[in-house]
């Protein structure tokens, strides 16, 4: 949810639809509740319901339509337009979106994302975003509230995303264990497992520390874009290596729905080594994701 | 105020003079258009790896800027950029032939708040310069755009008939196709028009969509519609510097050979930093071919930063990339992958004439002798990328069967290499 124009429909459709940050300028209102259904890890359905946030379909939200729009709620991802003029206003609405929420889906979790921020020039992002993540969790109270700061154009958008959806991601934990298995038998520095269609990091296992923090996030946006190019050529990437004197990183398939990225410091482990591993492991994981399926 | 363009113009006039092979081995192009064309965002999109979005914010350049651009020890180019809010006027009507500073000029200058005490004498540069890359910005009125390029055309006819003219009909990323040829035909009949004027031959009207030329009394002129925005700058630049080569032929020809030997479709050899393309074989190339080989050259540096720091660079803060040695204490044009700080220095005011070299230092120390990228797409098609110097990488298109033989084609490849490193 959120105001009209404030991004909702570029970032579902960036996310989940393939779009790639330039094609989201044809994008035209959502007009009232826009329900879409996208396939998630294979066999989880997320039933995705962006809301028009023209004022008439606002109010229509917290009156007539209230029942229908926030029961059964799991998450609410409630979009700010940093640049937006009337502050005040979006956040009497955010407020009626929390008493309905508090209402009716009082488990859900609850995002915030402060979007638009590569329209703000970038000495000032940290501050504002600071700023306004103090004034939501404060309103927020008692439910909480995670906030991030996105834009289209970087790998925010990225990391907001896949926290969203590490909530939704069935036996994570059982699925993080196995990955850290997995990387001590082979000697990784780090196991990355993405969705396959969205390329977001589900889960990831990290041997080595590593000095950058938004590491995940760049990544999903790296290979996200390689992605976008790749189908204006109508065709789509299969497995890729990148290596130099200092690394080596393999891009695989690991089951049907998702990808693994592994990313190994040691010279004297060759490629066909790791890829070899890699390929026995897929049955590993591939029972995992069976076995969740059936449960 | 420093006198700008006299003692550089006099230390290189003579050496141009005298030395016809340094001056060759280094092709100098001369950047110009009208005022917030964007000769400036191109520069540093291409250059420095700004990202396109920011160069919204970059203010006027006020001076003349020359960029050393240098990929290996065999290739050097010098871009020299003329600001174009300056009013540049030939020498035969100016009082400035010996370089000194002229009162009168001020009063030429359209804008009035980068008063300069200096006109920069178009002869000079023009003299010195192997091609003219002339910015038209096509989401404006071009009229007073054409002017100017046929002022400069006319001037370099009789200064230089050598000179290439390259003009870029720049900012079409908003345009849809059909207003895409449009524009590049008006432009093209009206540069025509003007050399039709004084008694020239009517050439024969071009069909490629993407670059035309214009032969009149032999001068070579071709257009190009680029963005920065998308790969179509890079696209143009590349021909403009792959004409301007003067190893192009022989390379060409080693990139031909590999392709036989190896069961290879395509080859391309790629500046990393610039993702300019050196050379290709001769077969025929697709724009998005291309893109995928840029998109490959940034997936693989990106990558590189992330994981493929040297040991020993733990403690460094993320922001910081490869910096450059200044030098003669002028600005540093350090080069970031993500241009987090290049906002602050292109908006610093610039005193002297800024001046910037890439040097023979590696252009990302990420990129090191064992870099190599393998891509398999769906269809049966694999990207091929191997390091060949410290800014130069071939970039191999071939059927994934081929790369079965991988030791063949490794071998191949570190042949081609020592032939391009002997050059």
């Amino acid at each position: 949810m959120g105001k009209s124009g404030g991004g909702k429909t570029s970032m579902r459709s960036i996310i989940f639809a393939n779009y790639s940050a330039k094609d989201t300028r044809r994008l035209g209102a959502t007009m009232d509740v826009e329900q879409s259904y996208v396939r998630f890890l294979g066999n989880l359905i997320l039933n995705l319901w962006d809301c028009g946030g023209q004022e008439a379909f606002m109010e229509c939200y917290f009156t007539a339509q209230k029942d229908n729009i926030f029961k059964n709620v799991e998450v609410l991802i409630y979009v700010f337009d940093v640049q937006s003029q009337e502050l005040d206003k979006d956040l009497h609405y955010y407020q009626s979106c929390l008493e309905s929420i508090l209402q009716h889906s009082s488990h859900a979790k609850i995002f915030c994302l402060v979007h638009k921020m590569d329209l703000i020039s970038e000495d000032m992002r940290e501050t504002i975003f600071a700023e306004r993540q103090n004034i939501l969790t404060n309103l927020s109270k008692p439910l909480q509230c995670s906030c991030f700061r996105t834009s289209i154009w970087d790998e925010t958008l990225y990391k907001a995303w896949s926290q969203i959806v590490y909530q939704l991601v069935p036996n994570v934990k059982g699925l993080e264990k196995t990955l850290t298995n997995f990387a001590e038998i082979i000697d990784a520095d780090e196991i990355l497992l993405f969705e396959k269609a969205t390329f977001l990091v589900i889960s990831h296992c990290t041997r080595k520390a590593h000095r950058d923090p938004r590491r995940f996030e760049k990544i999903s946006d790296i290979i996200k874009q390689f992605k976008l190019s790749c189908s204006k050529l109508t065709a789509a990437f299969q497995s890729m290596e990148v290596r130099n004197s200092t690394f080596a990183c393999f891009i695989e398939l690991l089951t049907p729905n998702t990808y693994v990225m592994v990313v190994i410091s040691d010279p004297s482990i060759s490629s066909e080594v790791t890829l070899m591993n890699i390929r026995n492991a897929r049955k590993v994981f591939e029972k995992l994701e069976k076995d969740v399926a059936r449960n | 105020m420093v006198d700008t363009t006299s003692p550089h113009v006099n230390d290189t006039s003579g050496e141009n003079n005298n030395d016809p092979s340094i001056a060759f081995m280094r092709p100098r192009i001369l950047l110009t258009g009208l005022r917030r064309s964007g000769k400036t965002s191109i520069q540093r999109v291409i250059f420095t790896k700004m990202q396109p979005s920011q160069t919204q914010f970059l203010e006027s350049t006020p001076q003349l800027v020359t960029n050393h651009f240098s990929c290996g020890s065999f290739i050097n180019f010098q871009v020299q950029e003329l600001p174009g809010q300056l009013h540049v006027f030939p020498s035969s009507q100016s009082s400035s032939v010996t370089g000194e500073t002229n009162e009168q000029s001020s009063s030429y200058d359209d804008d009035a708040s980068h008063m300069l005490g200096n006109g920069y004498d178009m002869e000079r540069l023009l003299k010195r310069c192997h091609a003219v890359v002339y910015i038209i910005d096509a989401q404006d009125d071009y009229s007073e755009s054409i002017a100017r390029l046929n002022m400069i055309i006319q001037l370099g006819c009789t200064v230089n008939p050598k000179i290439r003219y390259e003009v870029f009909i720049h900012k079409v990323d908003q345009l849809s196709e059909e207003a895409k040829s449009d524009t590049q035909r008006d432009i093209h009949n009206q540069v025509r028009d003007r050399f039709t004027d004084t008694g020239n031959e009517l050439d024969h009207w071009p069909s490629t969509p993407f670059s035309s030329n214009t032969n009149s009394r032999g001068v070579l002129i071709n257009f190009h519609l680029t963005s920065i925005y998308d790969h179509s700058i890079f696209e143009a630049f590349s021909k403009v510097i792959q004409k301007l080569l003067p190893q192009f032929g022989h390379l060409e020809y080693l990139l031909n050979y590999l392709l036989t030997a190896s069961n290879i479709e395509q080859a391309f050899l790629f500046d990393i930093q610039t993702k300019i393309s050196i050379a290709t074989d001769s077969s025929p190339t697709d724009m998005q071919m291309y893109e995928l080989c840029c998109d490959m050259i940034d997936l693989l540096i990106n990558m590189s930063e992330i994981y493929g720091q040297p040991n020993g660079n733990d403690g460094d803060e993320i922001e910081n990339d490869v910096d450059y040695d200044p030098t003669n204490g002028q600005e540093m044009n350090g080069i970031h992958s993500a241009a987090e700080d290049l906002y602050q220095n292109s908006s610093r005011a610039i005193d002297q004439q800024c001046y910037s070299e890439t040097t023979d230092e590696p252009a990302f120390n990420v990129f090191d002798s064992m870099s190599s990228s393998v891509i398999k797409l769906t269809g049966g098609r694999a990207l091929y990328l191997k390091e060949i110097n410290h800014h130069l990488a071939l970039i191999c298109v071939l059927r994934e069967e081929a790369l079965a033989k991988q030791a063949i084609i490794d071998y191949n490849v570190k042949q081609l290499k020592d032939s391009i490193l002997k050059l």
